[in-house]
């Protein structure tokens, strides 16, 4: 199998992101950090090793792995909805939270979640977020007693 | 006899109502999850980890420990029936355990399973009471370099028992490696990777890297493909095992545990390894091998106890020495750590009711999965009628409120989808997510004891060879490495592994 058909698709991505990274942190220990001697190691020893262990390991992945397969079915991804709805939630939560409190956070965070789906019916979303915001009212705040308060400053109660 | 006044205190510990209920609760749990597709005894403790801060250290380990054997007896309810693995242990039980109810003995399958797995989990028990005092003997006598070979061990065996690629299985471990380097360096201060924020002074949040990388990218994945499937659950009927059936289990369940609590120990190891290996077993050593994939009992009865006695006995490493041998055990040591109890071998001794106490749980637990999977197996079909896009929002909503309760801080939140994201691209990439988190685990460690075994040796690597127990484990490791990387092996492990699939 040639070099060239090897590094195609998911070899090449892989290749690019990890070798990218490895770069990324090599130079940012070789830049800020310490590397000190064997015997006395400072704070870039060990990640300098660890950068050139990830660039050299990722190269040898990505030429020994097996080639991609011209039959096999195209990749599945997930569709942006999904992506931008299950990603988004946790910055909704994180907007809400601190100003709005627990329960608008948790329930707007979880409606927008319940969007991720192409099944999703309005109905449904909204009584499943709010089910599920007092169910966690319950055994969190009132059973667990975790830290959280219910309510946020930005509310005029 | 030493271990039984230990285990007394333990059943003590283990049998106040509070730590009754969280044993409860954590097995209750742990069968849904099991039962549920999509996710998994990793996932869910990764999501309830923050939320063991609020209770003691002993309810807090022992719910958790619920999950991870509960899960076990959960995930081969689905096997059997339905032939789809709620987990991945299971995946061997759904050979023959699928056949079994096809021939309409899905009834002796599910006992079986049930009664093999209890009886593996009490052997289990006593197994740890009985080694746990030795083996922490063994440890206090560990210097920096055998701790330091140790977790090269374990983090080599991580790979060689994954599927996938070992070169990727090393990628992923160094990756983690490098997180792990993540916050301020222990012995100068120094922040290191930063990116010049307080919020990641302390290192990366294990809770928020192992909610994303295991409840929200698994979540992206199964948003990938949301057409119906049909799911027909075959009938069960007649769950009291005729006494023949009993007697052909008995040697199968009687070899499998004692593989899984041998295979459990092991660095690495675990209920997954155990599982494949005891099931090779039986097929090996059956006097009807061409029964095996059409309905063997001994193919359900042998790996369903295996991996029981291996999920248990995999809390050895953790308990005794401190070092987690699989993810599962890394979450739980993030756990105790949150609750400001560093693990290794002086928990014995400064925590002896959490350390007893854990373990006499798991024999009350095992007795409670009996009790919760057998008659009330009606019940659990039922969580399979809950559609996955109501499922995916309640398990972001748990994960987000967990992130956030550990440290009250909203970066967490943004790490989560971070590593939410990283980690659904990382299975695009065939990139197992495992040796990723037990290096982003044991990288502070290893580092750790690697500078000071160099300080001590005065930077001369050659003590790793001049001390017996490192060498040997590392001579161990180079030799495991070697051995997954020649190509024939590594045909032979395709090969195990492909019934998973």
């Amino acid at each position: 199998m040639s070099l060239r058909h090897k590094l195609t698709g998911r070899n090449l991505v892989f290749l690019l992101l990890f070798t990218g990274f490895s770069l990324l942190t090599g130079f940012e220990t070789l830049r800020r950090l310490r590397l000190g001697t064997a015997a006395e190691m400072g704070p870039g020893y060990f990640p300098l090793v660890l950068s050139i262990a990830l660039g050299v390991l990722t190269i040898l992945a990505a030429l020994t792995g097996p080639a991609p397969d011209p039959d096999a079915p195209p990749q599945r991804l997930t569709p942006w909805r999904g992506l931008i709805m299950i990603l988004g939630a946790p910055l909704v939560f994180s907007l809400c939270i601190e100003n709005l409190g627990l329960i608008p956070a948790s329930f707007l965070s979880v409606l927008f979640a319940t969007q991720a789906s192409v099944r999703a019916k309005p109905l449904e979303s909204l009584l499943l977020s709010a089910g599920f915001t007092a169910f966690c009212v319950m055994t969190f705040v009132w059973l667990l007693n975790l830290p959280l308060p219910l309510w946020g400053p930005m509310l005029p109660f | 006899m030493d271990f039984i006044q230990n285990l007394g205190l333990g059943f003590s510990t283990a049998m106040l109502p509070y730590n009754l209920m969280f044993c409860f609760i954590g097995c209750l749990l742990g069968t849904a999850i099991g039962v549920l597709p999509g996710i998994g005894p990793l996932g869910t403790i990764a999501i309830l980890l923050p939320i063991t801060f609020g209770i003691s250290p002993e309810a807090a380990l022992i719910m958790l420990a619920g999950i991870y054997y509960g899960a076990q007896y959960g995930g081969s309810t689905t096997a059997i029936l339905i032939n789809l693995p709620g987990e991945a242990t299971s995946a061997v039980t759904a050979i023959d355990g699928y056949q079994m109810a096809q021939q309409g003995r899905a009834g002796t399958a599910l006992a079986i399973a049930a009664l093999g797995s209890f009886f593996a989990g009490t052997v289990a028990t006593f197994a740890i009471a009985i080694f746990a005092l030795p083996l922490t003997r063994l440890a206090i006598s560990f210097g920096p370099a055998d701790y330091f070979a140790l977790m090269v061990l374990g983090l080599v065996a991580s790979i060689a028992l994954a599927r996938g690629s070992v070169l990727k299985g090393l990628v992923m471990i160094v990756l983690g490696l490098l997180l792990g380097c993540v916050g301020t360096d222990v012995y100068t201060g120094t922040m290191r990777f930063t990116l010049g924020t307080l919020d990641l002074a302390d290192g990366i949040s294990i809770v928020a890297f192992g909610a994303g990388i295991y409840a929200v990218a698994e979540i992206l994945r199964g948003l990938e493909d949301e057409s119906d499937h049909a799911v027909r659950v075959a009938p069960v009927s007649g769950l009291m095992p005729r006494w023949a059936d009993l007697k052909e289990a008995a040697g199968p369940v009687g070899r499998g545990t004692l593989l899984g609590s041998v295979l459990g120990v092991l660095p690495g190891g675990g209920a997954l390894l155990s599982a494949f290996t005891s099931y090779a077993l039986e097929k090996k050593i059956s006097r009807h091998p061409e029964k095996f994939g059409h309905g063997a009992l001994a193919g359900v009865a042998g790996p369903e106890s295996a991996n029981n006695a291996g999920a248990q006995t995999s809390f050895i490493p953790m308990l005794t020495l401190g070092i987690p041998s699989n993810p599962i055990m890394a979450l739980m040591v993030g756990a105790l750590i949150l609750q400001g109890i560093t693990p290794g071998p002086n928990l014995i001794s400064e925590q002896p009711k959490l350390f007893w106490g854990v373990i006499a749980s798991m024999w009350v637990g095992n007795l409670m999965l009996v009790v919760l999977n057998l008659p009330l197996i009606g019940l659990w079909l039922r969580l399979l009628r809950v559609r996955p896009h109501l499922l995916f929002p309640a398990i972001m909503g748990f994960s987000m409120i967990g992130v956030y309760s550990v440290g009250n801080s909203t970066f967490d939140l943004w790490l989560m989808a971070g590593f939410g994201a990283v980690g659904y691209v990382l299975t695009k990439l065939e990139c197992e997510p495992a040796p990723l988190l037990l290096g982003f685990v044991l990288g502070p460690l290893l580092e750790e004891y690697l500078r000071r075994t160099m300080i001590l040796a005065d930077g001369s690597p050659l003590v790793f060879l001049e001390r017996p127990v490192s060498a040997t484990l590392l001579g161990i490791s180079a030799v495991l490495l070697v051995v997954i990387l020649l190509p024939f092996i590594r045909k032979r492990r395709e090969e195990v592994f492909v019934e998973d699939d």
